[in-house]
């Protein structure tokens, strides 16, 4: 079933390389999405291209660190630091990762550096809700979680990522970020790599109404017997290409990012990434309108 | 405690058993609680060179001239030594690093080299001072220099202004390493090179922003006794009696330079 509930906006992930193209190249993209850590700086050169930017495009605030699924609170000077940029920036989405990353090691409170997973239970369920509540009701803002990708599975898990995320935005209304490629790497790695079938088994469990915005990325393959990393420095895949039509079948005109952190490419590979999508996702919702 | 309570209890602590298990097996590779936990140890791995690539890649790009000097794999070493000795704490790599100069100055590398530990600190208020907080004069303090006697002048500086105090060249090794321009890189480093086998004498380097891009002097006779003076707390009088004796120092001078290199914030009076 297909809900064509909004414009269909397709926008690519801004690093630093591209800055002088974005300000300066002709407008192809709909929005840019920045992750939000790299504007933490009270000032600097950097925070005010973002503000250029922000004068072109709309900016979607995706944050890496804020570690939602966290057992320990997430420091409130992060928050604040967090809450100054959503103001001077003024995002149309603000994303964060359905995962752990605030702990401790050798007596000290620390970051993880990384994504972590989390057990997907009825107690971290409940952590988690109480988090986004919280940080929603902090900086005044629906949040949009995002699916991650993983290298370790927990036995103690016995939702679904999929029944967690949902059960998480009724009871907190945020939103979902559905990453296809996340999806598509973790059926690579513990679900024997039927891509098309994990998204399929993904999206029907989540409500139609609930994908905010979908990221599409690229991964490596690795050699026999090593797991897929979620690198984000390739072309979106076939595999994923198709699981973003099952997506947009299901869930209509989400706005579409293109993610690429690692072996930047030209500006142009970028945003004709970007185009694809477009191009892909208006074919689907034409078809259904006819 | 109910039972109710004591399930909730239990739940909790699994719940940050299982962060915390994950967490020790990617910080400490405990090869025995990874198989005891039956965790994939090509999940832990990946998370570990990940973890190691990324503070790699932060520590690299808050101190370059540091990861200028050393080695890949000496800076391997120490970027993991550092995250065991101060985990990153603040969800935000670029804040990282705070720590790493006097680091530096515990390990063999910083003990063979001694000057590295100063070119750590200088990169660390380059860094602060690339993102710090945008500031210019309040032109309008400058009223205060005709209105108000120099006891009751004081300056607040511009945020990214810094002073160090140090023996060593770094300044010539900061720009050896920075810079489009390959002869005055090879200049610094000639100079570097030249200072760091004579006699060193103690000098104060300043760090400042004039626009976007942090820049480094070090600070000449007079200048630095005046500057330290000001950003100490002192009066402009007191300030200027501190250099009375220095003919070359001139406070007009002095100010016009101020103004140009975005030095100053304001002026505020003070009654003493």
């Amino acid at each position: 079933m297909l809900v064509d509930n909004k414009a269909l906006l397709v926008g690519v992930g801004l690093r630093h390389p591209h800055f002088t193209d974005i300000l300066t190249k002709p407008k192809q993209v709909d929005f840019v999405e920045v992750h939000s850590e790299n504007f933490f700086g009270q000032g600097g050169a950097a925070l005010s291209v973002l503000q250029q930017v922000r004068e072109k495009y709309p900016v979607s605030l995706h944050s890496t660190s804020m570690g939602l699924g966290s057992i320990h609170d997430i420091p409130m000077g992060y928050l604040e630091r967090l809450k100054k940029l959503t103001q001077t920036i003024d995002p149309f989405l603000m994303s964060e990762h359905a995962c752990f990353t605030w702990g401790k090691q050798y007596g000290q409170s620390m970051h993880s550096g990384d994504l972590l997973p989390i057990a997907h239970t009825h107690v971290n369920l409940a952590r988690m809700c109480e988090q986004v509540d919280k940080v929603q009701s902090f900086l005044g803002r629906q949040l949009i979680i995002e699916n991650v990708s993983a290298y370790v599975k927990f036995d103690e898990s016995y939702l679904s990522e999929a029944e967690f995320l949902a059960e998480l935005c009724q009871r907190t209304g945020a939103k979902i970020l559905l990453d296809i490629n996340n999806i598509a790497v973790n059926s690579l790695n513990f679900e024997g790599g039927n891509i098309q079938q994990s998204v399929a088994d993904y999206i029907k469990i989540l409500p139609l109404k609930s994908v905010e915005q979908i990221h599409l990325a690229g991964f490596q393959i690795p050699s026999d017997g090593q797991l897929v990393i979620d690198d984000h420095a390739q072309p979106v895949s076939d595999e994923v290409w198709q699981g973003y039509r099952l997506a947009i079948e299901r869930f209509g005109a989400v706005p579409t990012l293109i993610e690429w952190d690692s072996h930047l490419p030209h500006w142009s590979v970028l945003v004709n990434e970007a185009l694809k999508a477009r191009e892909i996702a208006q074919a689907i919702l034409h078809r259904s309108k006819s | 405690m109910n039972a109710e309570v004591k399930n909730d209890f239990a739940k909790d602590e699994q719940c940050m058993n299982e962060q915390q298990c994950l967490l020790d097996a990617i910080w400490n590779y405990d090869a025995n609680a990874i198989a005891q936990n039956g965790v994939d140890v090509r999940g832990i791995n990946i998370y570990r060179r990940n973890l190691l690539a990324n503070a790699q890649r932060a520590l690299s790009i808050s101190f370059p001239t540091l990861f200028e000097l050393l080695d890949s794999d000496v800076s391997e070493h120490i970027t993991f030594q550092f995250l065991k000795s101060s985990p990153p704490n603040q969800g935000d790599w670029a804040q990282w690093g705070k720590a790493l100069a006097s680091f530096i100055t515990t390990t063999d590398i910083g003990h063979q080299y001694p000057y590295l530990s100063d070119c750590t600190a200088l990169d660390w208020y380059v860094h602060n001072a690339l993102h710090g907080v945008d500031k210019t004069i309040e032109q309008s303090s400058l009223q205060l220099l005709a209105d108000c006697e120099p006891e009751h002048i004081f300056i607040k500086f511009n945020p990214n202004v810094k002073l160090l105090e140090t023996k060593y060249p770094i300044v010539d090794i900061f720009y050896a390493h920075h810079g489009d321009d390959e002869l005055k890189r090879k200049n610094a480093m000639n100079n570097a090179k030249q200072v760091l086998v004579s006699t060193q004498s103690e000098q104060i380097v300043m760090i400042y922003r004039p626009e976007f891009q942090p820049k480094v002097i070090t600070l000449m006779t007079g200048e630095d006794v005046f500057m330290r003076s000001l950003m100490s707390g002192q009066s402009l009088a007191q300030s200027l009696s501190a250099v009375n004796g220095n003919n070359q120092f001139s406070f007009e001078k002095w100010l016009l330079n101020a103004i140009e290199k975005n030095l100053i914030h304001y002026f505020k009076e003070k009654k003493l």
